[in-house]
């Protein structure tokens, strides 16, 4: 899939134009003058001459179907994915030693975690709703994430040929995906598109996985089993419309998503009732006004709603885990203005509010729901965009104060403790940085970025969660200091051949990082406790060659150090930070008629805490993606082997203090959480000729 | 440091001699074995009860949860949140567990009573019974009978202590779910270990913890919810129940007791002052003495050791992480707390010890 992208990127600078078909993705609305302003511009090109560290992936038909979010964002240099399990299973990605929560994750503009929000299951994304995948490490003006920002973007409706395709396989995976997408000129001089999107995904979620009987030393009881009570259902529906007349052009998104499902607990301790439900939904409308030649407008709302409801009838989950309903409603206003003072210079301002209402109530409970829990955040941010020289040097500077006020997020369960203060919470952060590009040849692209970022405190974090968790209201916000440089090569030195490299250096120093410590009683309280460094390299390079071969290959190197924190840490690498990541893909595709796709991801051992003792699993998993189309326009088959090895266990010593004593332990990304091995997909999908 | 692991397993694959120091010492003698935790690892050390020396390191476990117990001579070694028990013969830790067997459900301490082991599962009202040589499971009582009544079903039964060789007391803190509080009174009962019946109940104040008491044959019982101050310190006579007269009162103490050390030479208690800024600790002893009243270490938990003294473990607070951590051992006769150079000190924080003598 970076195959895919980095090529797609190519022809914008080079001289070779017969890819004219890549122009596809930009709708007809923008053909006109009068709504220039609204072309969709092609982010792989924009992200070839960024001044940011970016990367942009075209979901396209070089994107297994079957692939999530999560197998995406796998293959990008610098980012690292967490897994719970098999398909539908929870996700979560990092950016360069970041936690999940340092990573804001935005859909068609809105974010899904603003100012701080809690990490998000990228499960909960279903990939084929949307068209673009691009992901900022580090800096990215008007953000303030430490991690970086994932943004999924889906093309407008004249954009989106109808298309429909239904897939079966291991474990009883399913899913179908459709969609349709039209548009043109509704008279008066308004054009207008609509685009509805339509995904189902289920799961039996019961494969296979070594279990050794929770007893490392006893080969006796090690048996494969199938994961229990690990059964998803998932459903998302999306529609976006859009009305341009004149000078003004409306946007209006709604997103809708429900998912039923077990949770399959420990492996060790497997449950069988266990459930949780979900039920979102995200509704953004936006206005854009070009109110003079040189000035954008451009303002927002969106309210978004969450709700997880969490049943342990059996207390399989032990009593950390309460049955209880979580409730978030958060409307979002912004407003952007963009003037275009100069050829060479635009000046940007942002300004955008959430408000964050959250109630959890126990569902076993006779005693009273949580109250009401509100959440204001507020960010301003000035943008300076700078292009000399014919844009050969970009620069991009931006500052802002982040505002957390907490006054209304009211008493501490169990408030007896008395952890809080006097309640009254109020934090002020500033934030920024600069980002330099020089294209001194349209080759070639050398660029650096530095910023300081944060992260305030969430619910669960400040609060808890009635269970395991006891919040902590004086937590401070996390705050990083990150810098990146990067040498980006690209063309087509033949018409035979487009490549591309990039290859550069970053650091992320980060500061009172917030950890879950447990007290006594096994109740976790959140602190303030440790500082890391990371730095390393990261290069990606794709390349396609006689229009009939891709490949791509992405290395990541991290060297992370444990900087503030417990004497025991100090010094030790961070977990879940692999010091190498290696992803490569290569295939061969003619035409439409046959694609055939190889990809391997390597992930280096990692610790998998912050003593540094016990290792996850090095992990080399090797997937074939084939794909065969007789015409443009005809129906395709897809078959997928994902896990090709296997790979569901591992020998490692019992404990480094006894190197000799080899144990036989499942492969997992979370303690307890066996991830799922090989497995076969077959997808048949249709969709019209664009 | 993060390359030591790496290198140790790298060294391990030369060839072995007696300089190879890569593997932990054989130790031997009187000593405590000690879990310290992260709360996501486990180390266990052990301590030279004559010398004071101690020797880090010697166990690693991939949980944050565990707990130590010697029996007969033997150390068990319990992964209360993954579910392991394992026994170490003499306590050597130099080789593979003897014996290693699952029990589900958050273990608590084994009691080995008519040669089987009597493991109290908090999280499913169960205690498992467990042959005592192979680690099979030869039966469980269901302790959810004497769950609060229209309470949410759950006894939380917890570790207990042996009565005589043919009985073992197991509390039940009943934690009720449906009020998010404990009960208004837990059970300590009686099972007779060769009937796997139990034969008396006894009715105590709530969350209980029970506590042998060195100057009789009962129990000192401590009572009360957490993170408030309404419980008790009382001693339970088995034939006549409580001395109606508690040891030691929370409200008068103003704060919450985090627990106790009795040995035959004095009881030694903790109190957490939760509601101060900042909070604040106390170790104070039975006989009115005060070993420090203003202690900013969180003291975890005390366990009285074989030479009299009562081991108070002592964590770095919430408000400074960084802060050493260690175990005060404290002779109750004077109630005094050791100056911090004094302490016990490991690579990670003590939670749990175990004597083996």
């Amino acid at each position: 899939m970076i195959v895919a992208t980095l090529y797609v990127g190519v022809p914008a600078w080079a001289d070779d134009d017969e890819d004219s078909d890549e122009d596809e993705g930009t709708p007809e609305v923008t053909e006109t003058t009068e709504v220039e302003a609204d072309r969709t511009p092609d982010p792989a090109a924009e992200a070839l001459a960024s001044p940011y560290s970016v990367v942009t992936v075209e979901v396209d038909e070089s994107v297994a179907p079957s692939a999530s979010v999560a197998d995406v964002l796998e293959d990008v240099a610098g980012l690292h994915v967490r897994r719970f399990g098999g398909p539908g299973d929870p996700a979560y990605v990092t950016v360069r030693g970041s936690t999940a929560r340092q990573v804001e994750v935005v859909v068609d503009g809105v974010s899904l975690n603003p100012h701080g929000g809690s990490s998000v299951d990228l499960s909960t994304l279903p990939l084929s709703s949307f068209d673009t995948v691009q992901i900022h490490r580090g800096f990215v003006a008007g953000g303030s994430a430490i991690g970086g920002r994932v943004e999924l973007t889906s093309r407008p409706g004249t954009a989106a040929p109808p298309r429909f395709e239904a897939g079966f396989g291991s474990w009883t995976t399913r899913r179908a995906a459709g969609g349709i997408g039209v548009g043109g000129d509704l008279g008066g001089g308004a054009l207008g598109d609509l685009r509805l999107d339509v995904a189902y995904a289920g799961t039996g979620g019961n494969f296979r996985y070594f279990d050794d009987g929770a007893t490392e030393t006893v080969r006796d009881d090690d048996q494969v089993l199938e994961r229990r009570n690990n059964h998803h259902d998932r459903v998302d529906l999306s529609g976006r419309g859009r009305l341009v007349s004149g000078p003004i052009r409306l946007t209006l998104t709604e997103r809708f998503g429900h998912a039923d499902g077990g949770v399959p607990g420990l492996h060790t301790d497997v449950t069988t009732a266990s459930r949780l439900t979900t039920w979102s939904n995200l509704l953004d409308g936006a206005i854009d006004l070009r109110a003079h030649p040189r000035l954008a407008l451009r303002a927002g709302l969106s309210w978004r709603f969450d709700e997880a409801t969490f049943v342990d009838p059996a207390n399989e989950l032990g009593l950390a885990s309460p049955d209880q309903r979580t409730t978030l409603h958060q409307p979002l206003g912004s407003f952007r203005a963009r003037w275009q003072a100069a050829d060479w210079i635009a000046l940007q301002g942002d300004a955008s509010t959430a408000v964050d209402l959250f109630q959890s109530r126990q569902l076993e409970s006779s005693a009273q729901d949580d109250p009401l829990r509100v959440r204001l955040a507020t960010s301003l941010t000035a943008t300076g965009d700078l292009r000399l020289l014919d844009e050969r040097i970009s620069v991009v500077a931006s500052g802002g104060v982040h505002l957390l006020d907490n006054r209304l997020l009211g008493p501490v369960p169990l408030s007896d403790l008395a952890l809080a203060g006097d309640g009254s919470e109020f934090a002020a952060e500033p934030t920024g940085g600069v980002a330099v590009a020089v294209r001194p040849l349209p080759w070639l692209t050398v660029r650096a970025s530095a910023a300081h970022a944060y992260r305030p405190p969430y619910f669960k974090e400040l609060f808890g969660d009635r269970g395991g968790v006891v919040g902590n209201p004086e937590l401070r916000p996390e705050t990083a200091n990150t810098f990146d440089a990067s040498v980006r090569v690209a063309g087509r030195p033949h018409r035979c051949f487009a490549g591309a490299l990039e290859a550069g250096y970053y650091r992320s120093d980060a500061m009172d990082r917030i950890v879950f410590v447990p007290n006594g009683l096994g109740i976790s309280r959140p602190t303030n406790f440790d500082g890391s460094t990371v730095h390393g390299f990261e290069a990606a390079g794709s390349f396609e060659a006689f229009h009939l071969i891709t490949g791509a290959l992405a290395v990541t190197y991290a060297d992370s150090t444990i900087t503030d924190g417990s004497a025991a840490h100090v010094g030790n690498e961070l977990p879940y930070t692999p010091t190498w990541e290696i992803d490569a893909s290569l295939g061969v595709a003619i035409r439409s008629w046959v694609r055939v796709q190889w990809r391997l991801n390597y992930t280096d051992a990692t610790y998998d805490s912050r003593l540094n003792l016990f290792e996850q699993a090095p992990r080399a998993i090797h997937s074939l993606y084939a794909r065969g189309q007789p015409e443009p326009g005809w129906p395709w088959l897809a078959v997928e082997l994902n896990n090709l090895g296997d790979s569901i266990s591992f020998e490692r010593p019992r404990d480094p203090l006894h190197p000799d004593d080899l144990v036989v332990i499942p492969v997992e990304d979370f303690r307890g959480n066996p991830v799922a091995g090989r497995s076969v997909m077959v997808t048949l999908g249709w969709s019209a000729e664009r | 440091m993060k390359w030591l692991p790496i290198l140790t397993i790298l060294l391990a694959g030369c060839p072995s001699g007696d300089d190879d120091d890569s593997l932990p010492p054989v130790l031997e003698g009187p000593r405590a074995i000690v879990a310290t935790t992260d709360y996501t690892d486990t180390l266990l050390a052990a301590v030279d009860l004559e010398t004071g020396e101690v020797t880090d390191a010697l166990l690693a476990i991939a949980s944050g949860d565990v707990i130590v117990e010697v029996i007969e001579g033997d150390l068990y070694v319990v992964d209360r949140s993954g579910g392991t028990v394992q026994r170490f013969d003499d306590g050597d830790l130099t080789v593979a567990p003897a014996l290693e067997f699952a029990v589900p459900d958050n273990p608590q301490r084994p009691l080995l009573c008519a040669d089987k082991l009597f493991l109290p599962r908090y999280d499913a009202s169960v205690i498992g019974i467990y042959d005592a040589s192979t680690g099979a499971e030869v039966g469980s009582i269901d302790v959810a009978p004497y769950a609060e009544p229209g309470g949410d079903g759950r006894a939380e039964p917890a570790s207990g202590l042996m009565v005589d060789d043919a009985t073992i007391a197991i509390p039940l803190q009943r934690y009720d779910f449906t009020n998010l509080a404990p009960g208004p009174d837990g059970r300590i009962l009686d099972i007779d270990c060769a009937s796997e019946t139990v034969t008396a109940e006894h009715i105590v104040g709530p969350s209980p913890v029970p506590f042998a008491d060195p100057d009789s044959d009962g129990w000192l019982v401590l009572e009360g919810r957490y993170f408030a101050d309404d419980g008790f310190l009382r001693r339970f006579d088995r034939t006549d129940g409580y001395d109606p007269e508690p040891l030691l009162d929370e409200a008068d103490l103003g704060g919450d007791i985090t627990g106790i050390g009795a040995s035959p030479d004095g009881l030694v208690y903790g109190v957490w002052h939760y509601g101060e800024d900042p909070e604040r600790f106390e170790v104070r002893c039975l006989d009115g003495g005060v070993a420090d009243d203003d202690l900013a270490h969180n003291v975890w938990s005390f366990r009285p050791a074989p030479t009299g003294d009562v081991w108070a473990f002592l964590l770095p607070p919430y408000t400074d992480t960084t802060l050493p951590s260690g175990i005060a051992v404290i002779d109750p006769a004077t109630c005094t707390l050791p100056p911090q150079s004094d302490w016990l000190t490991f690579t990670l924080p003590p939670t749990a010890a175990a004597f083996l003598e």
